[in-house]
């Protein structure tokens, strides 16, 4: 009975020092594979290493205006049009609180708004439209031909939809996010929230320049 | 005592009144959380955002009405191929029991033609018409432009 009970003593002991070791060593592998990777994006990341594409339109004084023109900055770009009454209004709404919650790091970072509504947004409008969510936002409009060439560069899928006279535009409502290095990055949505952008767009600011991609 | 016979019958007529107003049926239906949209200048389009609760028998809302727009089309929104997608509809059914929420980036009530800008802090008058429930009109406060919840009070200062 002794030797038996014993033996099944240090079976047991045997087992608990085994298994303490092993949760040892899953937590120090956990912790060192945590710190070797990088900082983790929120939104969907596209990982590209060439440039966006680039484009030339016209801003609110009628100056023609590139992508390039805005290295050095995180640029958030979104299609719309100024007659839209809920969906443009909400997704330019949060990108001005997305600018004022990064505090200084916010002049690093320049608001686009692309019509994909040219004949009824003239350049004026697109300037009143955009000043009226943040005064640095720039809206850029163009040619029917030139507007159609950037949406196709970006897949924004866009069709007229109702009466001649009052009609509204079908559009994709994505947040196209593009690095100082002029990279077309991550893809924000409708539903994104402020926080996200934010956190997102800090790391793209403290990456290195010709970091990763 | 005979002085103070007429104003105990004014009295009496004013509960009368009272009573006779409580005991008319009441709609059952309600307007509630109702707030517009802040519009920028040089856009002649809005969009206002409420809940409309039933508590009592199935309705239907036929038309919207403002004072500020000449027109007001309800509008459902949907995600379709990518794109997101809104249709003027000409009436929504008001479930018995049952809620209709128009908010932000789903069903709205979009306001055509306006006679000039939505500004923040004002209240705008809409009539909502309803089949069995008639007109039932509110005011609803203006949000900052771009909002997407209604302003949390009429004291609530931005600058």
């Amino acid at each position: 009975m002794t030797i038996i009970t014993e033996r099944r003593t240090w079976t047991l002991a045997l087992v608990v020092v085994a298994f303490a070791a092993g949760l040892w060593a899953a937590h120090r592998w956990h912790r060192a594979s945590s710190a070797v990777a990088g900082p983790e994006f929120q939104l969907a990341s596209l990982s590209t290493s060439t440039p966006a594409q680039d484009f030339t339109l016209y801003d609110g004084e009628g100056r023609s205006r590139s992508l390039r023109d805005f290295r050095g900055r995180v640029v958030l770009m979104f299609f719309g049009f100024t007659r839209c009454p809920d969906v443009c209004p909400t997704e330019l709404f949060k990108l001005s609180q997305v600018k004022q919650s990064l505090a200084d790091d916010g002049a690093r970072v320049q608001v686009i708004f692309i019509t994909l509504d040219p004949e009824r947004d003239s350049p004026a409008l697109m300037q009143t439209y955009t000043s009226a969510f943040d005064p640095d936002f720039v809206g850029l409009t163009g040619s029917r031909e030139q507007i159609d060439k950037v949406a196709a560069q970006y897949y924004v899928a866009h069709a007229k939809a109702g009466p001649p006279d009052n009609y509204v535009i079908d559009h994709s409502t994505s947040t196209y996010v593009i690095d100082p290095a002029g990279r077309l990055r991550l893809l924000g949505r409708m539903d994104t929230s402020v926080e996200t952008f934010v956190h997102d767009i800090r790391l793209l600011l403290q990456e290195q320049p010709g970091g990763t991609g | 005592m005979r002085s103070f016979a007429p104003p105990l019958a004014c009295l009496w007529a004013l509960v009368g009144i009272t009573a006779a107003t409580a005991s008319e049926p009441v709609s059952t239906v309600r307007i509630e959380q109702a707030w517009a949209r802040a519009t920028p200048p040089g856009v002649n389009v809005g969009a206002a955002y409420a809940v409309i609760s039933n508590r009592g028998a199935a309705d239907r809302l036929v038309a919207v009405e403002s004072t500020l727009s000449e027109q007001v089309e309800i509008h459902n929104s949907s995600q379709q191929a990518g794109r997101m997608q809104m249709r003027p509809v000409a009436e929504v059914d008001v479930p018995a029991g049952g809620r209709v929420v128009f908010e932000p980036g789903g069903s709205h009530l979009m306001l055509i033609d306006l006679k000039r800008p939505l500004r923040q802090g004002e209240l705008l008058s809409m009539t909502f018409v309803f089949a069995n429930a008639g007109r039932i009109t509110v005011q609803l406060p203006v949000a900052p432009i771009g909002s997407t919840q209604a302003p949390t009070s009429a004291h609530d200062h931005h600058h």
